[in-house]
């Protein structure tokens, strides 16, 4: 994946919002999802933290399924999401540590901001894709944790 | 691999399957191999082995060996002859060291993390520090005692998560030292700020915001006045940086340009007004499992040449020169009808960094499969043709007066070596008088490998060969390095003292002097 793209799907709209949506498919569970996100360094800023169910919403951060804006309280931070559904679910968030609603970048498109995707994903030279992000959410309540990476060196 | 991601294979719900696609990474984390030896690992036990193998008869592997400590310490060294008392101030030398560990060796030699060497000059006394330069990848895989991260030219692990290139800076090619930092200077990625005095790593280089994390060449030109002029390429983006910083360090301007033609640039020279790229025709082709197997020669393209505006750093211009693979430039300057001068060393191909430089590591060297280095200096005419003439054959590191760098000079210093020697360094220096035409040399002897020497300006010294030649060797037969200094004007009588250090450092790349204020 190109560098160029990097920032393009990890950037996030400024939503400020803890609660997800409802799914109206009636055949899905419903489920919840407890998510910690650890490792944060500087105790400044917002985790933006956005969750998606499928690979286009992933690949191009639009239909959401949760979204959350979490003012960093400590090292380790927690937000919660009801209303969500039973199925794959990725995650993609960053630490906005300056406030400005976006993920920072370098003149070529790297973060220089710390960021984080679900499932262990490992990033290589560009973010990991919808397949290495995603896991499944059970029925009922879920626990997921994710621990903020930055750039590198 | 973190801690977290342990953590994330027990309690994740995709942690089985991820751990079955993932094995080898989470044998290597509890220190066994649990599914077998990956090819990559092999390869490198191959390479280890054979290397072992030559060491007990080729003398020159010496060279290409780790170093017998992570830290060196001679305070006082002894010196044969006398040493310039006027001499005052620290060379420092950069170069890949750290080659092998726990009994695997890397593919190429431009590979292994980087070491720096000081040398402190002072009332004709030298003492010696050399330090391993602990970069993130550095501390990381002397904990874990083994290799984990992709370099240059062996691919290692092919699951390793690299989330950029700072995660695989070896910071091994050259110094820049400033007013209290030393940065030692790679070219994938960042540059890496160390103590001047005790050689500890502070960290990661960042200039600012916008350029936090971008490549920084090995290769940064200091104007006379102090203003420190760089460029970076990124060729899997397809990008080329050039900064203009500060003789203070603060970076001034920074430009981001489309490399065209995307090749591997290492080096590149500065006129009065202008910055020069020449992009050799060692052009980015199919992702392969290494960086350098990325690269393809094409030897009937031309190489590019692509000139920048100082003032602005846009590109104002280009030009062609016939297609040959170079490293090094010396100097260069501008005449006043704009036509462009300066000079560099390069081979008619690009194999010594596609395959020679692999062959050393195994301990495999062939005289006959060498592909000699020749040292031209090139005229490019103001409507863009470039011709190369030849001023010396067999030669590398060009160096000369840094008070002339964009500025006419008059003399050239380089490494040197016999076409037919048995041993694949360097034995010698060379002196070129462009006014003139002539040419010196002084030859050390095959049981020496001479590394780059530098020249240092006699202190209100009046021309470019008042002052002295400053450079290392590596004694192939006892182990030994030494450093030399020669009077400048005279090269050819041999150095004037030498200080010899009671180990070898690896043989490095590029160093430079910082003249004590």
């Amino acid at each position: 994946m190109k560098l160029t793209n990097f920032a393009r799907t990890v950037c996030l709209l400024p939503i400020i919002s803890m609660a997800g949506f409802f799914a109206p498919d009636a055949m899905a569970a419903e489920a919840t999802l407890e998510l910690t996100v650890d490792g944060i360094s500087t105790l400044e800023g917002q985790i933006a933290i956005v969750v998606f169910a499928d690979s286009e919403g992933y690949e191009t951060s639009s239909n959401p399924i949760g979204r959350a804006m979490v003012e960093v309280y400590g090292n380790t931070i927690t937000a919660h999401f009801d209303g969500l559904e039973s199925g794959p679910c990725a995650i993609k968030l960053f630490h906005d540590v300056n406030n400005n609603g976006e993920l920072d970048k370098n003149l070529i498109g790297m973060p220089t901001e710390p960021f984080g995707f679900s499932n262990g994903a490992v990033v290589r030279f560009g973010p990991p894709s919808f397949e290495a992000s995603t896991f499944t959410l059970g029925e009922g309540d879920n626990r997921h944790q994710i621990t903020l990476t930055s750039m590198g060196g | 691999m973190t801690e977290f991601s342990r953590r994330n294979f027990l309690t994740s719900s995709g942690a089985l399957a991820l751990m079955a696609s993932q094995l080898n990474v989470v044998g290597a984390l509890a220190g066994e191999v649990t599914a077998g030896l990956s090819a990559e690992r092999a390869l490198m036990r191959d390479i280890y082995e054979a290397f072992q193998a030559a060491a007990e008869t080729q003398p020159w592997t010496r060279g290409l060996a780790n170093p017998i400590s992570s830290r060196l310490e001679t305070p006082i060294v002894p010196i044969e002859g006398q040493w310039p008392q006027e001499m005052a101030g620290v060379f420092y030398r950069n170069g890949p060291a750290q080659h092998e560990r726990a009994g695997e060796r890397y593919a190429h030699w431009f590979d292994g993390d980087g070491m720096i060497q000081s040398y402190q000059i002072g009332d004709g006394t030298v003492a010696h520090l050399g330090r391993m330069i602990e970069t993130p990848k550095y501390k990381a895989e002397e904990m874990a005692g083994r290799f984990l991260r992709p370099a240059f030219g062996t691919a290692v692990d092919l699951q390793a998560g690299v989330r950029s290139a700072d995660d695989i800076n070896v910071a091994n090619i050259s110094v820049l030292p400033m007013h209290d930092e030393l940065l030692a200077l790679w070219e994938g990625g960042s540059a890496t700020s160390m103590d001047l005095d005790t050689l500890a790593t502070n960290g990661r280089k960042i200039w600012s915001a916008e350029t936090n994390g971008l490549p920084f060449s090995a290769h940064c030109k200091t104007d006379p006045d102090g203003t420190i002029w760089n460029f970076g390429t990124s060729n899997f983006s397809g990008q080329l940086v050039v900064y203009h910083i500060s003789p203070t360090g603060q970076l001034l301007n920074v430009k981001l340009h489309a490399l065209e033609p995307n090749g591997m640039v290492h080096d590149f020279i500065v006129t009065e007004r202008h910055l020069i790229v020449l992009v050799p025709p060692l052009r980015l082709d199919q992702p392969q499992s290494t960086f350098i197997d990325a690269f393809s020669w094409q030897g009937n393209e031309p190489s590019a040449g692509l000139v920048f505006d100082k003032e602005t750093l846009s590109l104002q211009r280009r030009f062609e020169l016939e297609g040959d693979f170079h490293f090094h430039f010396g100097n260069a300057w501008e005449e006043a009808d704009g036509t462009l001068m300066f000079d560099y060393c390069a081979s008619n191909d690009a194999s010594f960094v596609k395959q020679n430089a692999q062959g050393l590591m195994r301990g495999s060297y062939d005289p006959a499969g060498d592909a000699p280095t020749h040292h031209y200096q090139v005229t490019v005419s103001p409507n863009g043709t470039g011709v190369r003439e030849l001023i010396g054959e067999n030669a590398e590191f060009p160096r000369m007066d840094p008070r002339l760098v964009g500025l006419r000079n008059r003399f050239i210093y380089s490494v040197w070596r016999h076409e037919s020697s048995e041993s694949p360094f360097h034995h010698g220096i060379a002196k070129v008088d462009l006014t003139r035409g002539t040419r010196q040399t002084f030859d050390y002897g095959s049981t020496i490998a001479a590394e780059e020497h530098v020249f240092i300006p006699r202190p209100g010294g009046m021309d470019d060969q008042d002052g002295w030649l400053l450079g290392t060797t590596l004694n192939m037969e006892n182990g030994t390095t030494s450093l030399n200094v020669f009077n400048a004007s005279h090269i050819a009588d041999g150095p004037i003292a030498s200080a010899r250090l009671p180990y070898a450092t690896p043989l490095g790349f590029h160093g430079a002097f910082k003249q004590m204020t």
